[in-house]
This record gives C-alpha cells, sequence and structure tokens, in this order.
C-alpha cells in the first residue's frame, strides 16, 4: 500500500530501536519499564491525537505545553476545594478547552494564522501561570485524588485501557465518522469544502477546542500520579507532540496524516531518550539526536517518494 | 431526490431582472434567464459580463441585491448552496473542485452526502456507488485512486459523476471544455445529451461558439450585466452571435498575414523525455513563422513546451540560430531567447496579487535594474509601454494584476514576455478563458510579432484558432509529433485523424508532412 | 503599527519619569540588537511563507563553538569570528538544502534543526562548560560605547539592517522573494530561480544569527550552550508585529524594526515601573493578537465595505480597554513600590518562578515591612543571564537605592554591576557570587564546595558499602548545578572511592521529567543505590520514582526545599535534603541591602546586626550566612520554607 510507505519506515525503525536494545541492554523490556514508558509518553500522545487534526486542517498550535500546566493547575485547585475527582476532571477538560476554543475562533473566523494565535497564547498563558501561582506548588491534595484513589496497578491499567480506547476511537472516527472525513476534506481543500456546505470554520474551530479538551485530559491523568502540581510542567511539550505527529507522516499542508503515524512517531521519540540511558549514550546528546531523527523521517519519505510524487505533479499537470 | 415528472418544455428555472453589485460597481444589472426541462441552455459573454455571478446567484454562492428567482415555480428569498443543491442544482467549475488527498470514490460521496443525515461512513457503498456511476459515463477510472492523481479530464468526469450521482434536475456547467481534448470533448456531449434525454436541464457557459452551436438548444447572451439576448441555436450563426457578445461587429476571427520565413531561429533534434513522456521529437521553427502544436490534451505539447523552457530539462539537442544551447532551467531558456506564455494564466502567467508593472518586469528584472539593484522609473516606463502598446486597459500600473480582467490579465502575461524581447515565443493556449475582443486582439499581437521577426509556436486545442493562425502545423499524438502539416493542408478531419495516431489520409502522399518523425 | 508603537511610548514617558531619556534609549536599543538581527533575518523568510524556528539555536551553537575556538583552541579572535560566521553558513546550509533541494516544509525542517543545533551545543559543552574570559578588545563589541552613549554593536545592526533593506526592498532578488511568497509556481514560470533564492534567504539567515551569536558573547561576555534559547519565537513575534504576513508575499523591514522596538519598550517601560515580569509575556502575548486581529480587519473591511466590520470593532475596543486596565491596574498596583521617601530595594532571584527563590521572597518581604522600605522582587521569568543585566541596567536607569543579585552567570552580569557601582549605588550578591569588585558584599550561605562535600558525605554516610550513584541536575546547562556537580565529583574522588557515578541526566526543573529520567535510571542501571538530585523541583520527581517502584535499597538526597519534600522525607523515600534557611537568606538580602544603601555598615566591619539574625560575620566582603542545613525526618516540620 502505496500510502502507507511512512507509516511503514516509522515503524521500521521503531523495530529496529527495539531489537536494539533487546539485543544489547537488560530490563528494557520489563513489565515495569514498559508500564513507565507508557505513562511517561501517554501526556504526549493524548495531545498527539488533537494535535493531528489540528494538523491535518493545515493549521499548528504550539500552546498546547502551556495549556497542559494550566490545566493541571486547575485540577488541583478544583481538587481541593473538595470536589469529587471526576469535576476537577472535567474542570481541567473545560480550561483547556476554552483556551482551544479561543485559538480556534481566533484562527477559523479571524482568519490569523493559526501559528501567530497559538504564539501569543502559548506565551500569554505560560507567564500568567508564573503571575497567578508565583512559582507555587499545588500541594495537599485529597487523598482520593492520588491516582484517582487507585492503586498504581489499577491506576496504570485504567490509563491505559482509556489511551488504547481513545485512541482507537479517534482512528476509526477520522476514518468512518462523517465529521471525521469533513476534518480531511477541509485540509485537504478548504474552498472546495465550503463548497458542499462543510463549515470549514466550525471544523477548525472544533479541532482546536478537541485538542485543548485533550490537553486538559492529559494534563489531569498526569497530575493525579503525583502528590504535589507543580506550576512550571509541559515546557517544550508542543515541539515534542508536533515532532511525533510529523515524524509520524503527517503532511504539515494538510489533508493527509493517520492516528497510527502519531502513535508510532510518539513511540519512536518517547523511546529514544530511555534507550540513550540504556545504552549507556551520555544524555548531552538526546536533544541532537532527537533534532536528527525528525529530519531523517522526514527527508527520506521525501526521497522515497521522489519518483513517485514527480509522475503524479505531470499527470495532473498534463 | 423525489423524481417528480416535469412536462416537456416546462420552465425549470426563470431568473429575472437579477441584480448585483461589488463595491459600488454592478457585475449584474439586470440578469435574466429562463430554463426549460430537458434542454442545453448556453450562457454566452464576453469575460466580465456577468455569466459567473448570474451562476453563483443561482447555486446560492452569492446573495443578488434586487430581482427575483423562481426555481421549479417557487420564488426562492433565502439562497445558499444547501439550499440549491436540494431543491437538484449541481454546479461544475471550471477547475474542478477536487480533495487532492481523497479518493475518488470520497470525492464522489462528499458531494453527495450533503446534507444527509447519519454519522457514520459507509465505505462499501460510497465504493459501490462510485463505482457505478463511473461504469455508467464509460469511464474507466478506480474509485480508490487518490484523486491528485488524476488528469484534469479525468477530474471534470468526476465532477459530471457528482452531479448526475446527485439526480440533479438543472447542472450548470462553466466553460467544461477547457481542458478537455477533442475526443474528451465528444465523450462529454455524448454525455450531456444522455442528461438532456433524461429531462436533465443543463446551463453550458464557453467562449466556443462551435461547441455552443453543435450541443445548444437555446441561448441567453449577457453583455455588460444585462442579459440583451435569447435566440434558439438553431437561427442563429457565431457571427450574429459574436456581434451580440461585443455589441459591434467583429471584422475578422482571425487576422492572418502572410508572413515571409526568415533562417531557422530554433532547431530541436530528436529529444527524449521519457519522465513525462516525450520521444523522438524533432522539429524546427523559422523567424516569422507562426507553427501551430495540435493533438490532444496529454499528447506532449504542453510537456515539450515545458521542456524547452526548462521546467521539465532534458538533455537534447536544442539550437537557437544555429548555436547549440543547454537549458536546464527556465534561466538558460531566457538567456537563449525563448520566452514561455504558459497555459495556466492564473497559477503561472501572473502573479495576481502583484502590481501590473512589476509583473510585467518579473522576466527581465535585469533590464530594469543597475548592479542588480531594482530602477524603479524605468520599470514604470516598461510598464506604461506595454500598457499603450497592448492596450490593457488600466489607468494605474501599479495596481494588481488580479483587479484585470482574464483578457487584460493574459495580455500582462505575454507582455512580461515581450520584455525580454524573444526570439522564439511559445504561446500556450493563449486565448483559453478569454473574452472575444480580447481574444481578437491577442490574435493581432501575435501576427504582429511574427512579422516584427519572432519565431512562434503556438499550442491550441481549438482548432479553427491553431488553424487559422499557423504557418505549419505540427500534430502530436502520444508523447511525440505524428506529422506535420502546411498550411494549404489544413483539414479538421486531416490533423484529428493524425492525433488520434493513424497516418494523415493522403497528406503523407502529398509529401507536405515535413520532417515528420517516427510515430 | 507606528501609532501602537507611539501611544506605549506615550504612556511610559508618563508613568515612568526615566523612560524618555537618551541614555535609557540607547539602552532600549543595545539590548535589541541580538533579538533584532534575528526579526531582520526572518523577514525575508516570512516574506516567503517560510519560517525559520532554527535561529535561537543557531546562536547557542555558535556561541558555544565560538568559545571553543577562542578559548580552548586559543585562535585569534578575528579568525574565530570568521569561522563562526562559517558555522552560521553551514546551519544555514543545511536548512536550504532540506527546504529548497528537497522541498520540505520549513515548519518541520526547522523544528528538526531546532532541536539539532541546540543539541549539539548541548553535547559539545556536556551543557556544563561556559566560556568567559575573552579579551576586553572583543567584549566592546557588546559592551563598549561610542562617545559614551551609542552602544558599539549599533552601527553594525545598522549597516545589518541597511543591507537587508536595500536587498529585500530595493534589489531584484527582494522583488523575486515576494513574487515567490505570493505564488512560487507562478515565480518559477517567470524564469525567477526559486530554490536558489530561497536558499540564499536561508544560509542568509544563519550568518546572521550567527553574527547575532558573536555579539551575544561580546555583550554577555559568556558563550553558552543555551544562549538565545526562545529567541526565534519573539523575532517571529516582532515581525508579525509588524505586519508581515506568515502565509507570504506581505511584509517591510521597517514594520519588523518598528514591531521589535514595540516589544522592546514594551519590556524596557514594564521594567522602569518595576511591573512584574511575567505582566511582559501576558501582555506580549494579548498585544500580538489584538494588533494582528485589527488588522486583519481593517484589511477585511477594506475588502468587504459594509458586511460585518462594525460588529467586531466593539470587541477590539474591548479587548483594548482590558489590556490598558491591566497595565493600569499593575501601574497602580506596583506603583506604591516607588512612592514617598523610602528607600527602594531591588532584589532580583535567579529565576522568579523556582520554589527555592518564591521561598526567599517571603523573607525578603518580612524585612521590607520590618524595615520600612520599598521592595522591588523581579527577575527573569526563566534562567536567562542577558536578562538579569537588561533588568539592571533598567534598575539603574530607575534609581532605585540598592540592587541585590543572585547571579546567573558571573562573567556576563559583572560589567553592568560595576556600573551601577560607579552611579552610587550600592550592590550586594546573594545565592551566587559576581566578580568581587563588581559589588559590595556577597551575601554567602554557602559555597559549591561547602554543598559538594556534605552530599558527598551524606551519600557516603547512607552507602557505607559504596556503591553506584546517580545524579539528577536541573537543566544541563545549569551553571549552578555544573558546580555543584564538579564539587560532588572532587569529593568524591578524594574521600568516597568506593562510590561510582554512573550517569548523569536533566531534569530541566521539571519535577515530570526527572521523574522517567529516574525510573529510567533505576532500570538502566539496576545496581544504583542512591540518586543525588540537585535541583529542587526534581527532588519529589526523584522521589515519587523511587517510591512508586517499591525500591527500598534506593536513596534519595538532595537539596530542596522541606515545603514539597516532607511528605517524602516522613516516608523514608528521601533521606536527608540538604539547604539553607531560605527565609532567612531572602531576610537578609533586604536587610543588608538597606543597611548599605543606609550607609550602616562602615568600610571594615566584621559583622553587621541582621535584625532577627542577630550578629553576622563578615569576612573580608562577604556576610557568612552559615552552614548548609541537613533537613531530616528530625527537623523537617520545624521549618516552614
Amino acid at each position: 500500500m502505496k500510502q502507507y510507505t511512512r507509516e511503514i519506515a516509522i515503524g521500521v525503525a521503531n523495530a529496529a530501536l527495539l531489537l536494539l536494545l533487546a539485543a544489547t541492554t537488560q530490563g528494557f523490556f520489563t513489565a515495569d519499564n514498559l508500564a513507565d514508558l507508557f505513562l511517561a509518553n501517554m501526556p504526549v500522545m493524548l495531545i498527539a491525537l488533537g494535535m493531528t487534526l489540528v494538523i491535518v486542517t493545515a493549521q499548528i498550535d504550539i500552546s498546547v505545553g502551556s495549556v497542559f500546566a494550566v490545566c493541571g493547575i486547575v485540577a488541583g485547585i478544583t481538587a481541593k476545594t473538595g470536589a469529587p475527582m471526576f469535576v476537577a476532571l472535567l474542570s481541567a477538560c473545560a480550561v483547556g478547552a476554552a483556551c482551544g476554543a479561543l485559538n480556534g475562533a481566533l484562527t477559523a473566523y479571524l482568519r490569523i494564522p493559526s501559528i501567530v494565535v497559538t504564539l501569543a497564547t502559548m506565551v500569554a498563558l505560560r507567564d500568567g501561570l508564573r503571575w497567578t501561582t508565583q512559582g507555587a506548588w499545588v500541594g495537599n491534595l485529597p487523598a482520593g485524588f492520588l491516582r484517582f484513589g487507585l492503586s498504581q496497578q489499577a491506576y496504570t491499567f485504567t490509563v491505559l485501557l482509556l489511551t488504547i480506547t481513545l485512541t482507537a476511537a479517534y482512528a476509526w472516527g477520522l476514518r468512518h465518522l462523517r465529521a471525521g472525513r469533513a476534518v480531511f476534506a477541509t485540509g485537504s481543500n478548504e474552498a472546495a469544502a465550503k463548497q458542499l456546505g462543510i463549515n470549514t470554520n466550525l471544523v477548525v474551530f472544533l479541532v482546536f477546542t478537541i485538542t485543548g479538551a485533550l490537553t486538559g485530559l492529559a494534563a489531569t491523568l498526569n497530575t493525579v500520579r503525583f502528590n504535589q502540581i507543580p506550576s512550571n510542567s509541559g515546557i517544550g511539550m508542543e515541539l515534542k507532540v508536533i515532532a511525533a505527529v510529523a515524524v509520524g507522516g503527517a503532511a504539515i499542508t494538510g489533508g493527509a496524516a493517520t492516528i497510527t503515524g502519531a502513535v508510532l512517531g510518539v513511540m519512536l521519540l518517547g523511546i529514544i531518550g530511555p534507550a540513550l540511558t540504556f545504552l549507556g549514550v551520555s544524555a548531552y546528546w538526546e536533544k541532537a539526536l532527537q533534532g536528527g531523527i525528525i529530519l531523517v523521517a522526514i527527508s527520506a519519505n521525501v526521497l522515497g517518494n521522489y519518483r513517485s510524487s514527480r509522475r503524479a505533479a505531470v499527470a495532473v499537470a498534463g | 431526490m423525489p423524481t417528480e415528472a416535469i412536462p416537456q418544455s416546462g420552465e425549470v428555472l426563470r431568473a429575472t431582472q437579477l441584480t448585483k453589485s461589488y463595491a459600488g460597481v454592478h457585475a449584474l444589472r439586470a440578469g435574466s434567464l429562463d430554463l426549460r426541462a430537458g434542454e442545453v441552455h448556453a450562457l454566452i459573454g464576453e469575460n466580465g459580463a456577468g455569466k459567473s455571478t448570474l451562476t453563483k446567484i443561482i447555486t446560492g454562492a452569492i446573495a443578488a441585491d434586487g430581482g427575483e428567482l423562481r426555481i421549479f415555480g417557487n420564488t426562492i428569498t433565502h439562497n445558499d448552496p444547501n439550499i440549491s443543491r436540494s431543491l437538484g442544482i449541481a454546479a461544475i467549475y471550471q477547475q474542478p473542485s477536487i480533495f487532492p488527498d481523497l479518493s475518488v470514490a470520497e470525492n464522489i460521496a462528499l458531494a453527495l452526502e450533503q446534507g444527509s443525515s447519519g454519522l457514520v461512513v459507509d465505505w462499501k457503498a460510497r465504493q459501490t456507488r462510485a463505482k457505478k456511476l463511473l461504469a455508467s459515463m464509460g469511464a474507466e477510472i478506480d474509485p480508490q485512486r487518490q484523486a491528485r492523481s488524476l488528469s484534469m479530464a479525468e477530474q471534470q468526469i468526476v465532477e459530471i459523476a457528482k452531479a448526475i450521482g446527485a439526480q440533479a434536475k438543472i447542472v450548470l456547467m462553466d466553460e467544461p471544455t477547457a481542458l478537455l481534448s477533442d475526443r474528451e470533448v465528444t465523450n462529454l456531449f455524448d454525455l450531456i445529451r444522455k442528461l438532456r434525454g433524461d429531462g436533465v436541464s443543463i446551463v453550458y457557459i464557453s467562449h466556443r461558439l462551435e461547441e455552443i452551436l453543435a450541443l445548444a438548444d437555446r441561448i441567453t447572451v449577457l453583455r455588460d450585466g444585462e442579459t440583451v439576448a435569447v435566440c434558439n441555436a438553431a437561427d442563429v450563426t457565431q457571427q450574429e452571435l459574436i456581434q451580440l457578445m461585443v455589441g459591434r461587429s467583429v471584422a475578422s476571427v482571425y487576422p492572418k498575414r502572410v508572413v515571409p520565413v526568415g533562417e531557422i531561429a530554433l532547431m530541436v533534434k530528436n529529444l527524449n523525455h521519457p519522465a513525462v513522456g516525450l520521444h523522438g521529437i524533432s522539429f524546427e521553427v523559422r523567424r516569422g513563422e507562426i507553427l501551430g502544436f495540435a493533438g490532444l490534451v496529454g499528447s506532449g505539447r504542453t510537456e515539450l513546451a515545458r521542456t524547452l523552457f526548462g521546467l521539465t530539462p532534458a538533455d537534447a539537442d536544442v539550437f537557437v540560430y544555429g548555436k547549440a544551447v543547454r537549458i536546464r532551467d527556465p534561466r538558460d531558456a531566457i538567456a537563449a531567447g525563448i520566452g514561455y506564455l504558459p497555459e495556466d494564466r492564473r497559477q503561472h502567467g501572473v502573479v495576481l496579487e502583484m502590481p501590473i508593472a512589476q509583473n510585467i518586469s518579473m522576466a527581465d528584472l535585469d533590464g530594469v535594474s543597475h548592479a542588480g539593484l531594482i530602477d524603479r522609473d524605468k520599470e514604470q516606463q516598461l510598464a506604461n509601454r506595454f500598457r499603450d502598446e497592448l492596450r490593457i486597459k488600466t489607468p494605474d500600473v501599479n495596481v494588481p494584476a488580479g483587479n484585470l480582467s482574464g483578457g487584460n490579465q493574459q495580455k500582462v502575461a505575454l507582455a512580461r514576455w515581450l520584455a525580454t524581447n524573444p526570439q522564439i515565443m511559445i504561446l500556450d493556449e493563449p486565448t483559453q478563458g478569454v473574452d472575444v475582443g480580447s481574444k481578437s486582439e491577442i490574435h493581432e499581437l501575435v501576427v504582429e510579432l511574427a512579422e516584427r521577426g519572432m519565431a512562434i509556436i503556438l499550442i491550441s486545442s481549438e482548432l479553427p484558432e491553431v488553424m487559422g493562425m499557423s504557418d505549419r502545423i505540427a500534430v502530436f499524438h502520444a508523447g511525440t509529433i505524428a506529422g506535420f502539416l502546411t498550411r494549404e493542408k489544413f483539414s479538421q478531419e486531416r490533423i484529428m485523424t493524425m492525433a488520434f495516431g493513424h497516418a494523415a489520409p493522403d497528406a503523407a502522399a502529398a509529401a507536405n508532412c515535413t520532417q515528420g518523425s517516427a510515430a | 503599527m507606528l501609532g501602537a508603537l507611539l501611544v506605549e511610548c506615550v504612556f511610559f514617558a508618563a508613568a515612568a519619569p526615566s523612560f524618555g531619556t537618551w541614555g535609557n534609549f540607547f539602552e532600549v536599543l543595545r539590548f535589541s540588537v541580538e533579538l533584532g538581527l534575528l526579526a531582520v533575518a526572518l523577514t525575508p523568510i516570512l516574506i516567503t511563507g517560510g519560517i525559520d524556528l532554527s535561529v535561537g539555536s543557531t546562536i547557542g551553537v555558535t556561541a558555544v563553538l565560538f568559545g571553543v575556538m577562542t578559548q580552548t583552541l586559543h585562535m585569534h579572535v578575528l579568525v574565530a569570528i570568521l569561522l563562526s560566521l562559517f558555522i552560521g553558513v553551514a546551519a544555514g546550509a543545511l536548512n536550504a538544502a532540506l527546504i529548497a533541494g528537497l522541498r520540505l516544509p520549513p515548519l518541520i525542517v526547522t523544528l528538526g534543526t531546532y532541536s539539532l543545533y541546540r543539541g549539539i551545543a548541548e553535547g559539545i559543552t556536556h551543557g556544563a562548560v561556559s566560556f568567559t574570559g575573552f579579551p576586553a578588545n572583543f567584549l566592546a563589541l557588546g559592551q563598549g560605547y561610542f562617545w559614551h552613549v551609542v552602544p558599539v554593536q549599533l552601527p553594525l545592526f545598522v549597516a545589518v539592517v541597511a543591507a537587508y533593506w536595500v536587498l529585500l526592498h530595493r534589489s531584484v532578488i527582494g522583488r523575486s522573494l515576494f513574487a515567490i511568497g505570493f505564488n512560487a509556481d507562478g515565480a518559477r514560470y517567470a524564469g525567477i530561480p526559486v530554490r536558489k533564492r530561497l536558499a540564499l534567504i536561508y544560509v542568509l539567515s544563519g550568518v546572521v544569527a550567527s553574527l547575532a551569536a558573536i555579539i551575544y558573547v561580546a555583550h554577555l561576555g559568556l558563550a553558552k550552550s543555551d544562549l538565545g534559547t526562545g529567541y526565534e519565537l519573539q523575532a517571529i513575534a516582532a515581525v508579525v508585529l509588524g505586519g508581515t504576513s506568515v502565509f507570504g508575499g506581505r511584509g517591510t523591514l521597517f514594520g519588523s524594526l518598528l514591531g521589535l522596538l514595540f516589544l522592546s519598550v514594551l519590556q524596557n517601560g514594564m521594567h522602569l515601573m518595576a511591573l512584574p515580569s511575567e505582566m511582559y509575556g501576558v501582555l506580549t502575548g494579548a498585544l500580538l493578537l489584538l494588533i494582528v486581529s485589527a488588522d486583519r480587519l481593517r484589511t477585511r473591511r477594506a475588502a468587504k465595505p459594509n458586511e460585518e466590520s462594525k460588529s467586531r470593532t466593539p470587541l477590539i475596543a474591548a479587548g483594548a480597554v482590558a489590556v490598558i486596565a491591566l497595565m493600569a491596574y499593575g501601574a497602580l498596583h506596583f506603583r506604591s513600590v516607588g512612592s514617598g521617601h523610602r528607600l527602594t530595594i531591588a532584589v532580583m532571584p535567579k529565576a522568579k518562578g523556582d520554589p527555592y527563590f518564591m521561598s526567599a521572597r517571603a523573607g525578603a518581604e518580612e524585612a521590607a515591612k520590618e524595615l520600612h522600605v520599598n521592595l522591588i522582587w523581579d527577575g527573569p521569568t526563566s534562567l536567562d543571564a542577558s536578562q538579569q543585566n537588561e533588568l539592571v541596567e533598567n534598575w539603574i536607569t530607575r534609581g532605585v537605592d540598592a540592587i541585590v543579585v543572585a547571579v546567573e552567570n558571573k562573567g556576563s552580569i559583572s560589567t553592568v554591576l560595576r556600573k551601577a557601582l560607579a552611579r552610587g549605588i550600592p550592590v550586594l550578591t546573594w545565592d551566587a557570587d559576581a566578580q568581587s569588585d563588581a559589588r559590595d558584599y556577597f551575601l554567602n550561605q554557602a559555597t559549591p564546595e561547602g554543598i559538594g562535600t556534605a552530599l558527598a558525605d551524606e551519600a557516603a554516610r547512607q552507602l557505607p558499602n559504596g556503591g553506584q550513584y546517580a545524579i539528577v541536575t536541573g537543566p544541563l546547562s545549569a551553571e549552578n548545578q555544573n558546580n555543584w556537580i564538579r564539587a560532588i565529583k572532587a569529593r568524591v574522588a578524594a574521600a568516597h572511592p568506593n562510590l561510582k557515578l554512573v550517569t548523569i541526566q536533566p531534569s530541566d526543573d521539571d519535577r515530570d521529567k526527572a521523574f522517567n529520567a529516574t525510573q529510567t535510571i533505576m532500570k538502566a542501571y539496576p545496581q544504583v543505590k542512591m540518586i543525588i538530585t540537585i535541583s529542587a523541583p526534581a527532588v519529589p520527581g526523584s522521589a515519587e520514582a523511587v517510591e512508586q517502584s517499591g525500591r527500598k535499597d534506593v536513596d534519595v538526597i538532595g537539596l530542596s526545599l522541606p515545603s514539597i519534600c516532607r511528605t517524602y522525607i516522613h516516608n523514608g523515600s528521601v533521606q536527608a535534603i540538604y539547604l539553607w534557611n531560605t527565609a532567612d537568606l531572602g531576610y537578609l538580602t533586604v536587610y543588608a541591602g538597606t543597611l548599605k544603601a543606609e550607609g550602616k555598615i562602615p568600610a571594615g566591619a566584621t559583622s553587621i546586626h541582621a535584625g532577627r539574625l542577630g550578629e553576622l560575620q563578615i569576612q573580608g566582603s562577604e556576610v557568612i550566612l552559615g552552614k548548609p542545613l541537613r533537613i531530616s525526618k528530625d527537623n523537617v516540620d520545624k521549618l516552614n520554607f
């Protein structure tokens, strides 16, 4: 299947890395370590689901890291008022969705480029949070808040199930729901989508809102693993999420991306850091390596598809 | 759609005195149109006459300022694309609006499923329906194909499949044949006649009067935003239609004058370029000569032009006035004295957002600069000179080219190349989508250029144009030149026969096919 | 944009008397040069519809390599500058090759190189090495003046701007860039060498970024891997504010300069008004949205004369009112700081959000209340040496009565502190020292050696039989942490040879990253017995990781605050943390600053009486607060910071 070349390439890269780890290290493939790895990358995965949609519509959201921090604090403060767990979760998602809605509204209805909008909200939310919290952490959280009151295993299992379900639902919905196809139509040819009566502004607005809500969910799920909530979390997260989605084959120009690709991208970027530690490579080179992987992934794809895309271009021109 | 029976020759749509203005400028003053069931109704007029404004009001893309629109007897007070679609109106635009990243089946489905309820997509049904629709049209397109890979003609077919699939009662077609080859046009006409037979009403917009007279039942003529005439196609001639459109009589459609041809300006020997499907191409064009390139779309005419201009460079023996040149990118071509007026004016011919003056100087920036710095006075002079010479209708050369009408944009695109003083000019569909008035002005200009000693290659899908303008015609078939015809041997029949890959009837015997390379 | 800039200037001139001076004007410009160079380089790139996120990282990698060339390889400065520009060429050329050659989307390409270049800088220096001690004639490039008022780098900047202006607005190349921005395909059909042009501007962007790096190094007197972090986004904000469209085709260099000046003036004005630094980010974001929205609506109105524009005008007006109200609130709230005849003591932490500095602030406020002085407590929002310089400059302009600084980088801040001394403003340092001639007193809580020794000894106490240990640090480039690591290693080598360091992992002062890093360490090095975590926010992360793993055999010690570690000390996952009493330290900053400002510390004094802290010794020019405090189960509940 030609349209899955990128997914296959990233899959192969993942497999190669895992094989290398299997051959040269011990302890990587323990259930414990895999569970830890999963939990460590769960927030990025959940946000990547939203980011995939944003990128499909040819937009970008670089404010997710700041929204992540804000939502974590919101969840904690709500929980401290004695509100039940799901209220804390909902309020974090609601705040996240509100931030996303602001991004979406400015992008869709005012037609301000999304990179400008989300750059502004990224800076404003981050410093706004610093200002209001003055860097203070939220502590003394109610006992029921920690892992929803579940044991460590039960929590891991629940979150795993939730993430898999959400991811699968997303993949299915993007392919089979009319709304999912509307997202692709909007990203592929906005003017044509409008002609067909698709409310493309609403689509763009909603994908940002959904991304915000997912960020809220990710923040809450992450927050409950610890008994305090720092006010400086999520710095640089947006880059990791975007890199993962892009490495997974999403076209930044819109119209094309798969959830499978995003999952594989998150995996690759999530494994590479710990893999370096396991392989005994100095952490000092991790960032350089991540950058290298992004560049290789996108270049390899183009070089691989060069011939076929050229032929297609000629066909259209003819 | 419920298929209630509509009496033959019953009125399905009546637009009365529609008006629309943008920023105080009237785009439509009194647009009227009455459409009967099961007729092909042509809508003609120069660019800017209000054709597209009128159709946009009918499809609900824009709202009229005044006038009345009745569809199936009901007065439409509020219209939008959804409403018009639910009334059974489908529109097919000149530039098909496809989703390049999605499959053919989905492209069709998206158009048909709008407004229907249901959250989940039925992929199987989409697939089957697309297959059935395409098959019913005799098209061999795999519904799974990514729309990105479709040719223009295939895209057009998919567009029509959408209209058929929607069981549209009224189909608006805007220049559907602009990018089609003659065979594809024939197929399209068969299809349109079939639709008409099924009781569908078709509004057909085109600049090609021969086509219209062959196809249409009735013709509505628009001029300056007003409906000036409604005629039965059987009762009018091309000349009469042209007069109605321009409001004056146009002397001669093709102002061809014989120019004495000089030495060989451009010679191409055995050009092969498998990546774009060209092989074994050899030809020459002389000073003062107009060499026509005829052939089906995709037969290699535009591909050859793009290769000669360095857009898709190939290794070939190319000689300009006897000197070997290597053309690896457009700059080499320009340096060698070759200019190329591209097929797609809006995408490639001009940069719509940039001022006219900057568009004109764009290919010859060195000519208006000193040491890499642009001399603005010189640029203005250059632009003003061409504005006057080519009669570009604008008060100011510093307004964006996009503000001009299509014909004037084309003149700007041409001026850009004339500014480079080319020895060889390749014109790719120079009058496509251009109104009648500008069209004859461009024809006149081409002849003038030849008279000045330029060697001209004229690519056109309009046979009358290529025959009316050329000294010789090279007929393309399947990526190579099937043969050459000299002026006295020009006939539509001969050209088409060669274009379809057969030897030219009696032409070869008459030895007028000079230098035909192996087909 | 010009209007907005004027309004802004008038506002600050009215609100902060020292705003409208020539000195201040040139200071604003000096601090704008590095960012300005990036904004200038980005303008043509945005005009072609592209973007370059890698410029900030290019500054980092160039600065580090410049440091290597001059300090390690002892090259002549001029040679090093020349080679550095070539590094810029190389950095730009990689972007150019991928964008123009392979036609990859600029956003993703430069996102990759953003990470790559910064990573190379970190890799080369291990994040830790920072190069200082550049020759004075080189430093003059960034710190000197012409005619005592015009910063040296300013003419250079003007020259670059002029060159870019000619290139963009007058030259054949510039014209083709606009055409490419509107319609790259159409430009190609007109014979414009699109790829060559694109390649050129990305390469130039690399060169200009490396030039910015050299000026930056000269300005700070310091080359470090984290220089220029976040500059790309600020530069983009400036360009966009200046009216350049990220969709390509539209924009001017003049606009970018206005946008840049707008942001610089905003920051400067807010510092002069003693508004908190966080407000700058909030305002930047809000104003960016507001100005771009207004612009968007204006062009839309021009296109569509009578539709829907009116309905949105109130929205923009409301937004503008909100922003002005916010600023006015800030002004009123913080203006009280500047009123009356009370002394104003300006205290700067290294970073405002850090819990460690937060706890010190409580003590500072206590002292300010007690002594009836005004306290300005402000600092960078994240570790940033150049921000510290800028803030001190602004305090000098504002005219405070004493400056007390927790120094992020010794080499870079000393020049400006000397300037403060020269203007007769008492200067004290705390937490980390500047060069000794650049301040009056250093409030010494503990030396890196003291801390390193305490931690290494603690580790040995917990592991009497020796064993493996790992270090979780802050950001790899954090100066303090790197000094501590050095001291720990030295002490271990000297006194505890049976302790073996297996790995050092960064946490970026992020609790969650520390958590993940600690988990990985325990898996990858199952023999590890001790985690030494030396970043305050990171200790709870390490502790949580150990606790969740159920590994009773792994100990965590480190430097942190009792308030965020209390739980872990009680449940036994953290054995001990070390710290001095931060509240006391904060108290001392204001107390000592006030004493010095009132002239109550005579020359040659051997002790001061610091309020509730009692008599504190002075050794040389250092006020000694005491040894680091060992915090464990026994005393953690008695400490309230």
